[in-house]
């Protein structure tokens, strides 16, 4: 009797925890900080510090959610305030961490520890500690983004000290934007740009009668159909299409080289970008799968040699001469995204942002780091070694790769034509309309007149409160 | 003052009882209070910076209700609780009573069926999203070559059989957990019992329906309700295997909730969403906890 009253009473416990455990951990999500991320942060903090402390233990120190970087990277401490950096550059750390030496060693007021976290990690980690205050003390952010956490309360308004810096005209108003709020207050620096251009497996197009990328849609649809096996599982076209920021960012092209913007998605010229995209699809010219590639996979596919053509990014060049450099065996170029139909031609910006976060006690010193890491000199350097493009005018004329290197000048001249995404608060409500639609259209769930349609639902009565920056 | 005898057992078990309930309410009491005033506040983008957010009163719910992806997500839920219960279950109870038996490496191939179980669910959905995946997947490249099918399947970009690969991927975890609790009922089981029967001439398919399963009966309702309240707040799986797509197809209340407040900044509908979860399961504890308590009596 005993023992059965024994099961009784931890089946109950095991079911009400069990139930409760379900709450505690979906529902505390905006509201406050779980046990499990309340370690996570705690073990990123001990490995920021442990890598500082132990001068003699180099190596970097890699936590469940982060890497801080070693003080062989960033230099001996400098006996200023420790400042912690958080940010998601993988390939282009250890240029951060360059950057950040050369500060740490310049001055001695504040000694700044850059860590790694995943991107996915980070943003939630912003989330959180917009509620419960432990946020790093300067964080790195995708652009489109910034306005949302600009909202949230995560980045501080830094214009006073910003505020009689001449260099501050140099910057381009893209990036720039996006680092301010609706008042025109500035809370970071933009840090470094991109955009997207066709990447082309010269041989293959060749092999199908095409001496050059195509300039146009149309020429672009015969390079696919000639370019194309599907039944070998080879496309003439891969790009990303997976459902999150990333497949916005590579749809924005096609939406404005349509001629349409976000707010006229549902414009004839807007159901045309669908249509181009589910015409791809149906066609065979594209994988279906798509829709599950995120850009690496996208730029792996076209690796491997299935696909003629990629949507890719500046940052890809840098991965095609490094860990691509053996595998790609064939010429390639990269070329401005084609024209449409009626002769719009466009790519999106993308480019993160530094700024400094809401509760730091050192909030004038790290502004003054972000403006010596964005200095013309230091911007021209950074983007150098990460391959990115610069964010300021006078930072062009210091190097001569952006210009000299042909894949490079392809990026540089396509920001001529580039579009930002926002800055808007509700800038996760808009992607995820366009994500969904672009899906709808790719997958055959929704006519392409229907899939515009459905993204205009969502998306016009946000702009019609708050309309995006012209 | 002298204490009784029973009234000092009884202080001496709530100081036993005590840590526990610290330890409770801090951790799942407090986020769970935390999220019942969200989840009638309107906490968004717009008002969690200047605190404006007011008291909406049961609104969030009633938006959720008329927005159709939720409703979808709510299907979504139970389609996959239910899918994965129904064949966990059976194929779970089919390995409990085959390993039962004493046969030569009956113990170490039970241990290899657990494999599953001990995986973390994120490397379980990497797996399977490699495992379903149309070009390069195993299941279309073995489906193909045995020809069973003659094109791929698009496992993965269709919402039907995504829903089927995640069910088929949760069920993989599922069985051995069934297993394992089931196979414990089963020994519990006297075998004087079935030996009886046995010369009473009872058949194998009688003395399944007529021992086997009423004596299981407390055993299997633990196994049900705690495999219903572990498939119904799963989570990583849809998470990192199908990212709740394509077009939510996948997408469960767990998804919904961390995309409503981590990707949305809507907090308030986030946490309206998992008040919806708990009170799902809520019920069914309770209906678990009147269903023992009778058995008791």
């Amino acid at each position: 009797m005993i023992k059965r009253k024994m099961v009784k009473l931890t089946a109950s416990m095991a079911v009400t925890a069990l139930v409760m455990a379900s709450l505690a951990g979906c529902g505390n999500a905006g509201g406050t900080k779980s046990s499990d991320n309340a370690g996570a942060e705690v073990a990123a903090e001990e490995g920021t510090d442990a890598a500082v402390e132990t001068s003699d233990a180099p190596a970097a120190e890699t936590t469940e959610d982060g890497t801080a970087s070693s003080t062989e990277d960033i230099g001996q401490p400098n006996g200023g305030a420790e400042v912690r950096l958080w940010h998601y550059f993988e390939h282009e750390a250890a240029a951060l961490n360059a950057v950040c030496k050369q500060y740490n060693e310049l001055q001695s007021n504040i000694y700044i520890i850059p860590t790694f976290i995943s991107r996915e990690e980070l943003m939630k980690q912003y989330t959180i500690g917009a509620v419960s205050g432990e946020l790093p003390d300067i964080g790195m952010v995708d652009s489109p983004d910034m306005a949302s956490y600009i909202s949230l309360g995560v980045f501080e308004d830094i214009t006073q000290y910003l505020e009689g810096w001449e260099d501050l005209g140099q910057f381009y108003e893209g990036p720039l934007s996006s680092c301010k709020d609706s008042e025109g207050n500035l809370y970071g620096l933009p840090n470094n740009s991109n955009c997207l251009a066709i990447l082309c497996n010269m041989d293959m197009l060749k092999a199908a009668g095409f001496e050059n990328p195509p300039a146009t849609w149309a020429e672009f649809r015969e390079v696919c159909e000639a370019t194309s096996d599907p039944d070998n599982g080879v496309y003439g076209f891969a790009m990303c299409c997976i459902s999150n920021e990333e497949g916005t960012f590579q749809f924005i092209p096609w939406l404005y080289g349509s001629g349409a913007t976000v707010a006229t998605v549902d414009s004839p010229e807007g159901v045309s970008s669908f249509a181009m995209l589910s015409e791809l699809v149906n066609n065979g010219w594209m994988s279906k799968e798509v829709v599950n590639w995120g850009q690496g996979d996208a730029i792996n596919a076209w690796v491997a040699g299935k696909a003629a053509m990629l949507e890719s990014g500046t940052w890809q060049i840098a991965n095609l001469d490094g860990e691509f450099k053996d595998a790609v065996t064939w010429e390639y170029q990269y070329a401005e995204f084609p024209a449409s139909d009626n002769g719009t031609q466009a790519t999106v910006i993308g480019g993160e942002n530094f700024g400094v976060c809401a509760g730091s006690e050192y909030t004038a010193e790290c502004a003054e780091f972000l403006k010596f890491m964005q200095t013309a000199e230091n911007n021209a350097e950074w983007c150098e070694v990460a391959g990115k493009l610069p964010v300021r005018a006078d930072a062009v004329g210091l190097k001569d790769f952006w210009t000299a290197d042909a894949r490079y000048k392809v990026f540089n001249d396509s920001m001529e034509f580039s579009v930002a995404r926002g800055p808007h608060e509700s800038w996760p409500t808009i992607s995820e309309a366009l994500y969904k639609a672009e899906q709808a259209a790719i997958l055959g769930e929704k006519t392409p007149e229907e899939a515009a349609a459905g993204a205009a639902e969502t998306i016009k009565p946000i702009l019609e409160k708050v309309p995006l920056p012209e | 003052m002298k204490l009784s005898m029973a009234a000092k057992k009884r202080r001496e078990g709530y100081s036993f009882i005590l840590p526990g309930f610290v330890y409770m309410m801090i951790v799942l009491g407090y986020p769970l209070i935390y999220n019942v005033i969200l989840a009638f506040r309107d906490v968004n983008i717009k008002t969690f910076k200047a605190g404006t957010d007011v008291f909406v009163g049961l609104n969030n719910f009633i938006t959720l209700l008329h927005d159709e992806t939720f409703l979808l997500v709510f299907k979504n839920t139970f389609v996959f609780t239910i899918g994965c219960l129904v064949f966990q279950f059976t194929i779970g109870f089919i390995f409990a009573m085959f390993f039962s038996k004493k046969f030569t490496l009956a113990g170490p191939i039970r241990g290899m069926v657990l494999v599953g179980y001990m995986m973390p669910m994120s490397v379980t959905a990497m797996l399977g999203k490699n495992i379903f995946d149309v070009s390069s997947g195993l299941i279309n490249d073995l489906l193909m070559k045995i020809g069973v099918i003659s094109a791929p399947v698009e496992w993965l970009l269709n919402g039907n059989t995504a829903m089927a690969s995640v069910i088929a991927v949760n069920c993989w975890v599922g069985i051995p957990f069934n297993m394992l609790l089931l196979t414990s009922g089963l020994t519990g089981i006297s075998q004087d019992v079935y030996e009886s029967a046995e010369v009473d001439g009872a058949n194998s398919f009688q003395r399944f329906f007529y021992i086997t399963l009423p004596l299981m009966k407390s055993a299997i309702a633990s196994v049900l309700m705690l495999g219903f309240i572990y498939t119904f707040k799963a989570f990583d799986l849809q998470f990192v295997m199908t990212s709740g797509g394509p077009l939510n197809a996948t997408d469960v209340l767990g998804t919904y909730s961390y995309t409503l407040s981590f990707t949305q900044y809507e907090f308030s509908m986030g946490s309206a969403t998992a008040m919806i979860l708990f009170c799902c399961l809520f019920i069914i504890g309770l209906f678990y906890l009147r269903m023992i308590s009778k058995e008791d009596d």
